[in-house]
């Protein structure tokens, strides 16, 4: 005999069309009326807002291969491992990509994967630029060097503004990511194996594969982590991490580019002339 | 959970798609939860409606402190017992010059807007006073706490407690006895 518990979660409507075009339609509007307000104020609070606390942590993953004392030792291999940090601060221009992917395990309600990216562009020379989106809906934000100023643009919206960096942040981007090493330190002490040679975009890397990598926050369950380090300019090239979650799967996947294969040119804001400005 | 939270950085910086996302993650959850409080599906629809669209004007502001899902659930839950205080008064308003208007079993149509396996369940439902009606789907349906049901409803955990008790074994004897006939 079924529990009354059981009976109530048989309870199952499904929202009518007309409800889904009400609502999609309202949020639209709805938006398109704050998007003006909303944008001016994401220039204004962006490093301080949860999403810059994310977006800090995530550059702080690439902050610690900047920082990374001597890793000589236990790993090996063609690629020098301990020579990897002072390469790559003999680097100016760098490009860091993170991608996180969320899909549903044993549970109906988020049957389709999402997935959402962070772009990250530092450059000592060109400034700081920053993308968040991915899916058509991206919108980046950009500093210039010694610069007091954050330009937005949305090409989605096909609007953009400029506005005035927070006092604490002025002269901050992007030195205040320059603290290294503890997430690669950690990455690297976890109980590792090689992964041996491999090609990523067409490129030969070696890499190694650590269980239980470190998050920034909580534990994955079954959690495996791989640096992929480029054989030739012995620089990482991509990590891995996967794992579970609160019922989920989670990957993240950070990707770089180094010196000239990030332009000049992306640290420059492209505003269309149709574009709005909602600079006040 | 952690696409929840993902969804609301992307929501609080005015991303439409993350709103978009949110509402087609939990949109038929939460019209059956209005559905099973209201018994009657236009006003869930309506109650969902309004409660995206109050959801929207939190962008900025809204921080998720626990599950998204159960937020939701409460959002529906507060505006569901508004919608159900107004027809009650509406209702009281008409029992006063048209006496013994009260009855026990619901219009057929509302017995049947989960389906007619699910008809005795949604008859017994009705017969529940709303506070107890309203916490056996917040516990059953949503898996709400609880401690969270006790805030939602304004009364001590005991009490929650004691009427969810109360309320299980009011639809359990209604299901057996339905099945006895």
């Amino acid at each position: 005999m079924k529990s009354v518990d059981q009976w109530i979660k048989q309870l199952h409507l499904r929202a009518s069309d007309a409800l889904d075009r009400r609502v999609h339609a309202d949020i639209d509007r709805a938006l398109a009326d704050t998007q003006m307000t909303t944008h001016l104020k994401i220039g204004r609070t962006i490093m301080t807002s949860p999403f810059a606390k994310l977006a800090a942590a995530a550059v702080v993953v690439l902050a610690g291969m900047l920082g990374l004392n001597i890793l000589s030792g236990p790993h090996g291999g063609g690629v020098a491992w301990g020579a990897i940090p002072d390469h790559i601060k003999t680097i100016d221009t760098f490009m860091f990509r993170l991608t996180i992917g969320v899909q549903g395990k044993n549970d109906a309600s988020v049957s389709d994967g999402h997935t959402g990216q962070f772009t990250f562009y530092l450059s000592e020379q060109y400034g700081f630029r920053m993308d968040i989106g991915g899916d058509g809906t991206t919108v980046s934000w950009y500093v210039p060097p010694q610069s007091d100023t954050i330009t937005m643009v949305a090409p989605a919206d096909k609007k953009w503004s400029k506005s005035p960096l927070p006092p604490e942040q002025r002269g901050k981007m992007p030195e205040q990511y320059e603290d290294p090493a503890e997430y690669i330190q950690r990455f690297l002490a976890r109980p590792s194996r090689e992964l041996g040679r491999s090609v990523i975009d067409g490129v030969e890397v070696e890499g190694i594969e650590v269980t239980d990598p470190p998050i920034e926050k909580g534990k994955l369950a079954n959690g495996i982590g791989r640096l992929w380090v480029d054989v030739q300019n012995q620089l990482p090239v991509r990590i891995e991490i996967e794992g579970a979650a609160d019922g989920k799967i989670v990957r993240w996947l950070m990707e770089f580019k180094w010196s000239e294969a990030v332009p000049a040119s992306v640290f420059e804001p492209n505003i269309p002339n149709d574009y709005t400005s909602l600079t006040q | 959970m952690l696409e929840d939270k993902y969804l609301i950085l992307r929501f609080n910086r005015g991303d439409k798609g993350a709103l978009h996302r949110i509402y087609d993650k939990y949109r038929h959850d939460l019209v059956t939860l209005a559905a099973a409080l209201l018994l009657d599906v236009s006003q869930a629809e309506d109650v969902v409606h309004d409660v995206f669209i109050a959801f929207l004007d939190s962008a900025e502001r809204f921080r998720l402190t626990g599950s998204l899902k159960g937020y939701l659930a409460t959002c529906v839950a507060n505006r569901a017992r508004n919608v159900n205080k107004a027809a009650w008064r509406r209702h009281s308003t008409a029992l006063d010059s048209v006496p013994e208007m009260a009855c026990d079993a619901p219009p057929p149509e509302q017995a049947a807007i989960f389906g007619e396996q699910l008809g005795q369940l949604t008859e017994a439902l009705q017969q529940l006073p709303y506070e107890q009606r309203e916490l056996l789907l917040l516990r059953s349906h949503s898996g709400m706490r609880f401690a969270t049901i006790a805030k939602v409803q304004g009364v001590s955990i005991n009490t929650v407690q004691g009427r969810y008790r109360y309320a299980v074994s009011k639809v359990r004897s209604i299901l057996d006895s339905e099945a006895d006939l």
